[in-house]
């Protein structure tokens, strides 16, 4: 029960003069209930690897097997599959499109064949999940605020009841305040639900406090498949890929660089915290 | 796929092209469009075809690149193509069925096909080297004479101008929403139209939205950079022939006196 | 006089329901004081909402003040034959770098503003080659600015303003689309036109890391200025700003819980390097 990428590659406008490797041959295993981040700066191809993972794009060579199955195979059933994979883009005016928020995320449902009932049911399960207020179901999505488009875009998807939600930067371009309410969204997402969780970001910030594991994608490539601790612990290197590494893990290897004795691997606030108090009072 | 659209788009190589007055080129365009409709014989052909791939050759624009804009038109050509094929009456070559496909036929699909080609990379190459900047700073200038009738020649040089550099923004975003709506189960391959339609309202609806927000920020940010309309603005471009502009238009001419002179032998 | 006076400005949305009738009034500013002068580098602060990108419309006479009044190098705002000049003085940079390219290469483009000033062609070049120059795009100059990255775009929008000449210029957001890579690209930019050219610089942000270095920080909340001074007034004052929801730079965080476990470290710490020295200092 999880989802194998097995020596993925995918060329973009293959055989002409602008013909780009996006993703060249990246392998890693995304486990059941994992929260797993995806990080890697702009073009570094993470958001080509994630559309395969619901064969929105199909690779030139290699393959992505869920459940055992290869999704690239002729008979696999690809609705069934988006069903299952479910992926939020970026941006939700992307997506927003009915009259009303309750509307648009009985799209999803109704696509895979459900009933108008068993579909509405979905859909308000999925938008109290992340928290719509009764009065605001029938609210124009155009309305709406950043973070909370946002987070009906996330409602539209989780009503298909996904077993694995990937989330393309969700928190790009919110205020801390609108960035805050979606990373606790998601966490409680998976307590909740427990769906296994892909976060893709180009900001460190965004998955070092929350996500187990770390995939790092430079230049089309994978070059970390590790705990966050252990990643941003290539301090050298995640600067040279244009990504950042948590501030205050950086005031450890300041300290230690001069001598003190203390353990790097801590990149949470309360983690650092904790050690500079530790070292204190020796 | 919609992405692969390359015509009208500019492809800087710094050629010779690139540098000439995009009023020639203009002029050019359209000499040579006149050019494919005024000859009979297999000689206007040939005149045709070697003029084309000379400009081809000298504009530096990869050729795999420029013939990836004919992919997209190749459906509507295929359909032309076939109606030329089959109902142009004269001597059967072979018949398919009902359908009879005579020498006439296979010749008029030729030359159709050709012309097509022909007009369409003619045009394309001009698309490849002038920017859409150059091209609308041309046709203000080429129509200039009809603001003495009131007619908005600056306003709507910009707009198309703004519409030409807006349109591989647009249809990249067409991409990411029909895949946001895939990804929630969508279904554009289906076969039955009224379905089919119906697929389209959830695509169409973001896109004019964001077309919408796009047009507004973009307005905004032309006024606070004190565009205001084509009185008192200078160009940093100012349209002026120089010897190799005169010297192509003189290739013009003497290239559409040898297609008239090689047409009617 | 200051290069920005703004004096008690108020600027209300009327709010209407579906069939447009008024539905209430919602106070975007809210009696804003603002004094702003040359060659500073300022930053405002605050969430989505709180009237910070209205205020950057009127310093551009995109909005005119409803009461009170703006004067940007003592022109009234609000005055129609002022309009121009007030727009070439204080250029705007938007969010969405894609929204606000209009050239179809970088030259092009940055020239856009000078030929609408009717400046020679001769003069537009030297423009645009120095403005290039200054925001490090010069190399980049012949390239289509749909080919090119954020954070490169951000740079081009810049130069478009810069070869304006502008004695200010307001930037609305400008690093909240971009990767690290290209925010840190974009403010080191901002800081070079404010050392080098001494422009005077007007960063509208909610990311606590880039506005460290300003000479002034400003916070809105809900239409209002709630707080002002110098960053690091600004930020020993953590308490008060996570009451309006806002974050502290990370550094500043740690060393404000560390000092409430009682490690005696001055509030207001900006730095890792600050943070390390007084580390060191107690160790």
């Amino acid at each position: 029960m999880s989802i194998i990428v097995d020596h993925l590659t995918y060329i973009y406008a293959k055989d002409t003069a602008y013909e780009t490797r996006a993703v060249d041959d990246v392998s890693f295993v995304i486990n059941d209930g994992e929260y797993l981040g995806i990080l890697g700066a702009t073009g570094s191809g993470k958001s080509t690897l994630i559309q395969t993972l619901n064969a929105l794009l199909i690779p030139d060579s290699g393959t992505v097997y869920f459940d055992g199955k290869d999704i690239f195979d002729k008979d696999y059933d690809k609705k069934e599959l988006r069903g299952n994979v479910g992926l939020v883009f970026q941006y939700p005016e992307h997506q927003l499109f009915e009259t009303d928020v309750f509307t648009d995320v009985c799209y999803g449902p109704k696509n895979l064949g459900l009933s108008q009932k068993d579909a509405e049911l979905r859909a308000y399960e999925a938008l109290k999940l992340v928290g719509f207020k009764d009065e605001d179901f029938y609210q124009s999505p155009f309305d709406l605020s950043g973070g909370e488009k946002r987070k009906a875009a996330i409602a539209g998807v989780l009503a298909m009841k996904p077993r694995v939600l990937i989330l393309d930067e969700p928190t790009a371009g919110l205020d801390p305040k609108g960035r805050w309410e979606i990373l606790e969204l998601i966490k409680k997402i998976r307590e909740e639900t427990g769906i296994t969780i892909l976060l893709v970001s180009h900001s460190m910030d965004d998955v070092a406090e929350n996500a187990e594991r770390l995939i790092v994608m430079y230049k089309s490539h994978l070059v970390f498949d590790d705990s966050p601790v252990n990643v941003f612990s290539h301090y050298e290197k995640m600067k040279e890929i244009g990504l950042d590494v948590p501030q205050v893990m950086q005031v450890l290897l300041e300290l230690k660089r001069r001598g003190f004795p203390v353990e790097t691997d801590r990149i949470t606030l309360n983690d650092v915290k904790s050690e500079i108090l530790r070292l204190l009072k020796r | 796929m919609i992405k692969d659209i390359t015509l009208g788009q500019y492809y800087p190589s710094g050629s010779i092209l690139h540098k000439l007055d995009p009023r020639v080129k203009v002029m050019g365009a359209l000499i040579y469009i006149i050019s494919l409709f005024i000859f009979k014989g297999k000689l206007g052909y040939i005149a045709t075809t070697a003029f084309l791939i000379f400009l081809i050759m000298i504009s530096l624009v990869p050729f795999s690149y420029m013939i990836k804009g004919l992919k997209t038109i190749i459906i509507f050509m295929v359909f032309t193509a076939l109606i030329n094929l089959f109902m142009t009456p004269g001597e059967p070559v072979f018949t398919i069925w009902k359908l009879t496909i005579s020498k006439e036929g296979i010749e008029v699909t030729a030359r159709m096909i050709i012309r097509l080609i022909s007009l369409i990379l003619g045009t394309s190459i001009m698309t490849f080297t002038t920017t859409p900047n150059q091209l609308t700073d041309a046709l203000e200038r080429l129509f200039r004479p009809l603001k003495i009738f009131r007619f908005p020649v600056h306003e709507i040089a910009m707009m198309m101008s703004i519409a030409l550099s807006f349109i591989p923004i647009l249809v990249e975003e067409l991409d990411i929403i029909m895949k946001a709506q895939k990804a929630r189960g969508a279904d554009f391959d289906d076969k039955r139209f009224t379905k089919r339609v119906k697929a389209l309202i959830p695509v169409l609806v973001p896109l004019f939205v964001s077309a919408f927000r796009r047009a507004n920020d973009l307005a905004l940010a032309m006024d606070s950079r004190c565009y205001r309309g084509g009185d008192g603005r200078t160009k940093m471009r100012p349209l002026v022939y120089h010897k190799k502009d005169i010297m192509a238009y003189l290739i013009l001419l003497l290239y559409l006196a040898i297609v008239i002179v090689m047409g009617r032998l | 006089m200051n290069l920005i006076e703004v004096k008690k400005l108020i600027y209300e949305y009327i709010r209407r329901d579906k069939d447009g009738n008024v539905d209430g009034i919602t106070t975007a500013i809210d009696k804003v004081d603002l004094d702003i002068s040359q060659g500073d580098f300022v930053a405002i602060l605050g969430h989505n909402g709180s009237g910070k990108s209205t205020l950057a419309k009127h310093l551009n006479a995109i909005y005119f003040p409803e009461e009170g009044v703006v004067y940007v190098d003592g022109k009234d705002t609000s005055d129609p034959k002022n309009i121009w000049d007030v727009r070439q003085t204080t250029g705007m940079v938007f969010q969405n770098p894609d929204n606000q390219i209009i050239g179809s290469i970088v030259e092009e483009d940055v020239g856009f503003g000078p030929e609408n000033m009717g400046i020679a062609p001769e003069e537009i070049w030297d423009r645009v080659e120095e403005s290039l120059e200054a925001v490090g795009m010069y190399e980049h100059r012949e390239r289509s600015p749909r080919k090119l990255s954020g954070g490169q775009k951000q740079r081009v929008a810049i130069a478009g303003i810069v070869a304006m000449k502008p004695k200010c210029i307001v930037l609305d957001e400008p690093t909240a689309m971009l990767d690290p890579k290209g925010r840190a690209d974009v403010i080191r930019t901002i800081k070079k036109l404010n050392r080098e050219n001494s422009i005077t610089i007007i960063l509208i942000t909610h990311n606590m890391e880039e506005v460290v270095d300003a000479d002034k920080v400003y916070v809105m909340d809900k239409g209002r200025l709630v707080m002002q001074g110098s960053p690091r007034e600004i930020f020993s004052q953590v308490d008060e700003l996570k009451e309006i929801r806002l974050d502290v730079p990370q550094i500043t965080e740690l060393a404000y819980e560390l000092n409430k476990e009682g490690i005696p470290l001055p509030k207001g710490i900006l730095s890792r390097e600050e943070l390390v020295e007084e580390l060191c200092r107690l160790l």
